[in-house]
């Protein structure tokens, strides 16, 4: 479910559901929180690499998992997973995505709330939110702040699919690595910031937090009412019909 | 612990710690934590008063049962009473809070967590936290919403306890009524409130909620941690020493 080793002063968390692409449910949000709590909290650990189990970082919501929810339910579970994500740009310790394979829907958004994005060159970005009939119901700031609202907005009509170079130029990612390179960078960039100064490093963290997660909470509170609302309409309900929701 | 009943369309909570001073314990958190998902979510329901029974509305913390924790799980408490109370500014429905006797430390941020605020003029408002060490661990980005953050920084200093005529005038609290009409005016407010349009009241807070509390989780965290450090100091030491803690 959730895998989490040391190797010197750097945790590496990995998302292992590979037989579910690594998709979250209520256990595996719950299990990130507590990982990520513990772990800011752990002295002999500077840095925090995220990462998912081939073949790919992760696929977003468990569709199959949210199917089974009441409307009310699956609303709180996404309030739940936002609560996560925000969480990441709220620690002292800096945490590096490194994305393979692909990063789609809520996968996508956990990786950009991350301090720093590696991802390989073929990477499969995308938010298939939209096609599927709602908002985005967190993570929305985390995506402007890396991208501008303008592109937010378009990259949550989900018209396109993008690989790896696209996101790099839309700011999504931060370095853009071979095939199979993503997490040995990821590390390489972990050790880095994991022989600087951990105060240093904090307050950086800590003086971007305004600009950066900004209005965070209200804005998921926000989406995650317009995702109640969207998930009434027929082409949502289609979706999670088609997912064990009566 | 917690006393819940209905009066018409109003839910109306009454804190009952009084052997605490009605203190933000463990429990009552999560019973506040529970009534307020309970209300949202119930239909008959439109408006909720948060109340306290004497001799007081809220002293905050329960510094006894803080003293039985360490430093760590002292923060991870405050940081989940920080979480319910900003819960309330994201809630559908309007809160009222009926602060009679007194409002200390976290009192005072749970009933800045509310809409809507009613006092009296003899009422005692104060923020004992930077006398006890520390920074407060969380509320003060709701706090600075209703007075400013310069009005603020002086009530967390607190030098001084203020009286609720002084609180009023600061915009801390919005109404002024006789002691003993606290509960009964914050009743007659959220009935007001309950028998407007249900969609425009929710409407007008979830417009105003990011004005108001966008930014409340970000100072919360960066409080918390303040708090933490603050903790590690001597005159904090002695505090906690004090409390029972072994530190």
């Amino acid at each position: 479910m959730l895998d989490i080793k040391k190797q010197g002063r750097i945790a590496v968390v990995s998302l292992a559901r590979p037989e579910r692409r690594n998709a979250m449910d209520r256990d595996l949000v719950a299990r990130l929180m507590q990982a990520f709590r513990a772990l800011d909290m752990e002295a002999d650990v500077s840095a925090i690499i995220l990462r998912g189990e081939p073949p790919g970082f992760c696929a977003g919501s468990d569709l199959k998992f949210i199917g089974r929810l009441s409307q009310r339910d699956m609303c709180r579970f996404e309030a739940e997973t936002g609560d996560m994500a925000r969480l990441i740009g709220l620690l002292n310790k800096p945490v590096v995505a490194a994305v393979e394979g692909f990063a789609l829907g809520g996968g996508f958004i956990l990786a950009l709330s991350c301090d720093l994005v590696v991802s390989e060159r073929s990477a499969r970005w995308h938010l298939p939110e939209v096609p599927i009939g709602w908002l985005t119901p967190w993570g929305l700031q985390a995506l402007t702040a890396r991208v501008g609202a303008v592109a937010a907005r378009r990259l949550c009509f989900a018209t396109e699919v993008l690989d790896g170079c696209q996101a790099m130029q839309l700011g999504l990612v931060d370095h853009l690595v071979e095939p199979g390179q993503a997490f040995d960078v990821a590390m390489m960039l972990g050790a880095r910031l994991a022989a600087l100064s951990p105060n240093a490093v904090s307050s950086v963290k800590r003086f971007f937090i305004p600009a950066i997660s900004g209005l965070s909470e209200a804005m998921d509170v926000q989406a995650n009412a317009a995702f109640a609302d969207n998930c009434r309409y027929p082409v949502a309900r289609a979706t999670l019909e088609k997912f064990g929701n009566r | 612990m917690l006393n819940r009943r209905r009066q018409g369309q109003v839910a109306i909570l009454t804190i009952d710690r009084a052997n605490r001073r009605n203190a933000l314990g463990t429990e009552l958190m999560r019973s506040l934590e529970k009534a307020f998902v309970e209300l949202e979510q119930d239909d008959g329901v439109a408006a909720i008063v948060v109340s306290g029974t004497p001799p007081g509305f809220c002293a905050g913390s329960d510094l006894k049962e803080l003293g039985t924790m360490t430093i760590p799980q002292m923060c991870q408490h405050e940081a989940e009473t920080a979480r319910i109370v900003r819960a309330i500014g994201f809630m559908e429905k309007p809160v009222v809070a009926a602060v009679s006797g007194f409002a200390l430390g976290g009192g005072v941020g749970l009933a800045a967590g509310c809409d809507l605020i009613v006092t009296h003029a003899e009422c005692r408002w104060h923020m004992p936290e930077v006398p006890n060490g520390w920074l407060p661990p969380w509320a003060l980005e709701a706090i600075s919403q209703r007075v400013g953050a310069v009005a603020a920084k002086r009530l967390v200093w607190a030098s001084e306890s203020i009286t609720g005529a002084e609180a009023h005038a600061l915009k801390l609290a919005d109404y002024l009524v006789p002691h003993d009409k606290v509960d009964s005016e914050a009743v007659a407010l959220a009935e007001r409130l309950a028998a407007l349009p249900r969609v425009a009241v929710a409407s007008t807070k979830r417009f105003f909620a990011p004005l108001i509390n966008g930014a409340a989780e970000a100072s919360d965290m960066l409080a918390n941690r303040i708090f933490a450090e603050n903790c590690r100091d001597e005159a904090s030491k002695a505090t906690l020493r004090k409390f029972g803690m072994q530190v």
